[in-house]
């Protein structure tokens, strides 16, 4: 690991450290704890790479780290879709449809690699299920406007930000994929400015205060059972 | 290279879709639901029957005036008066076009709709007006669940607003070209017709309001 690439790789996770303080401090991690287990993971993974290179900086541990970031994100869309669907049965439906068609296309495209080298899994896999993680974050998001369901600021910072940033990704390990492993550090580039871009966003997000407006309690339990209501 | 067409595809779609979620206001957007799960709605929906009453009352009182002064002899007062019910009635007719759109959204978050029923032909005065109605009678036969019912309603509701305008500003420029006498009758068919939309309107919001506010007390006993 080079020492740039050390530094990078250190801003990361200091932001994602950043970010969790943020949901601490503010409480915010309560409105979606598997985001904050989700930052937990990267930061952990990430810090075992920067403290031992030797033994972690290797393209099969890469692999296994985005994979399990992976299910977190599926994790991150199920429990923002159940906090906020709880109590709305057809947006439920329709988003818990759009969910299992995801997983399943996810699930088709990702089969036939199966047993594949790591490489091979890297540059094909990968971006097909990063690709269909975005389409359900995106689905996400259409079931809440056509639905008018509103969106805690949270969850739709974390929306927001994934699904540019999956985009992004998926489009870098394309690239890799199309041109080869000599094209490494622009795509690296690419993607450093992308995930840093987005940290920061979380970031901004992570230690704001969400004072919730003057909306009623009846409201409020409906729609945001997490959000305690401002005392008149 | 599918995958390059896709990334494509999604690289013009995504600045469309990210914009028009990052313009919508979550704070208006629950403003709305207060609207529907608290008694608010039901302030709403009086107050939506106190506008429509004062508003068709002051068409009404225009159009009773006009034929007096008509009867009396005075045809350019009776015109100007005419002139200003169609002003009137212009006026009104968006406000609903544009409720009826808000109603269509609200209509989205219920899972079981009330049992609707089409807009009766017989109803209304104006030819155009009675073919929407059939329109109506005729595709809400084919129709299977009672949001999609509703939404037809919505939607027929709203184009009936938007034909009566037209038919309105079309007399209104007859008045002022004045190449014959006004037509009394299709004003007076107009005038009859805003108020039977109007109370169709009303009681599609009362429907609305009724089945969002059962299921939201469906799901506090679920809990």
């Amino acid at each position: 690991m080079s020492p740039w690439e050390e530094a990078i790789v250190a801003t990361e996770v200091g932001l994602a450290a950043v970010i969790l303080a943020g949901l601490l401090l503010r409480g915010h991690w309560r409105s979606c704890w598997s985001f904050a287990l989700y930052l937990t993971s990267f930061v952990v993974l990430e810090t075992v790479t920067l403290l031992w290179p030797g033994r972690f900086f290797r393209l099969d541990f890469w692999l296994a780290k985005e994979a399990i970031e992976g299910l977190l994100k599926l994790a991150v869309a199920f429990q923002i879709a159940a906090r906020l669907f709880d109590r709305l049965p057809t947006a439920r439906l329709t988003f818990a449809w759009a969910f299992l068609t995801g997983l399943l296309a996810i699930a088709i495209a990702v089969a036939p690699t199966i047993g594949a080298d790591v490489e091979t899994m890297a540059s094909t896999a990968l971006p097909r299920l990063l690709y269909g993680t975005m389409l359900i974050f995106a689905a996400l998001l259409s079931v809440c406007l056509w639905y008018h369901v509103p969106l805690y600021p949270i969850h739709k910072a974390v929306l927001v930000g994934f699904v540019p940033y999956l985009v992004a990704f998926t489009l870098v390990l394309q690239i890799l994929q199309t041109f080869g492993w000599d094209v490494r550090r622009m795509a690296n580039y690419l993607n450093t400015v992308a995930f840093i871009s987005l940290l920061a966003f979380w970031a901004r997000a992570a230690w704001r205060r969400f004072i919730p407006s003057d909306v009623s309690p009846i409201v409020l339990s409906v729609l945001q059972p997490w959000v305690r209501a401002r005392r008149a | 290279m599918w995958m390059w067409i896709i990334l494509g595809l999604t690289g013009f779609a995504l600045p469309f879709f990210l914009y028009v979620v990052a313009r919508r206001s979550e704070e208006e957007t629950i403003r709305d639901w207060e609207l529907v799960l608290t008694p608010k709605g039901r302030e709403h929906l009086e107050a939506v029957r106190s506008y429509t009453n004062t508003e068709l009352a002051l068409v009404d009182w225009t159009y009773d005036q006009a034929r007096e002064a008509q009867n009396l002899g005075r045809s350019q007062e009776a015109l100007r008066l005419l002139d200003t019910g169609c002003r009137l009635i212009e006026a009104y007719c968006p406000s609903w076009t544009r409720s009826l759109a808000a109603m269509s959204v609200l209509s989205r978050m219920v899972s079981a709709m009330g049992a609707v029923r089409p807009l009766r032909p017989n109803a209304f005065s104006l030819r155009e007006l009675a073919q929407l109605a059939r329109l109506n009678q005729f595709i809400h036969q084919f129709l299977v669940t009672t949001g999609e019912r509703f939404r037809l309603r919505l939607y027929i509701l709203a184009r009936a607003f938007g034909t009566l305008l037209r038919v309105v500003m079309r007399s209104r420029v007859n008045l002022h070209v004045r190449t014959a006498e006004p037509n009394w009758e299709n004003v007076e068919a107009a005038r009859r017709d805003v108020r039977t939309l109007s109370d169709e309107s009303i009681e599609t919001f009362r429907l609305l309001l009724a089945s969002l506010q059962a299921q939201s007390r469906a799901a506090s006993q679920e809990l």
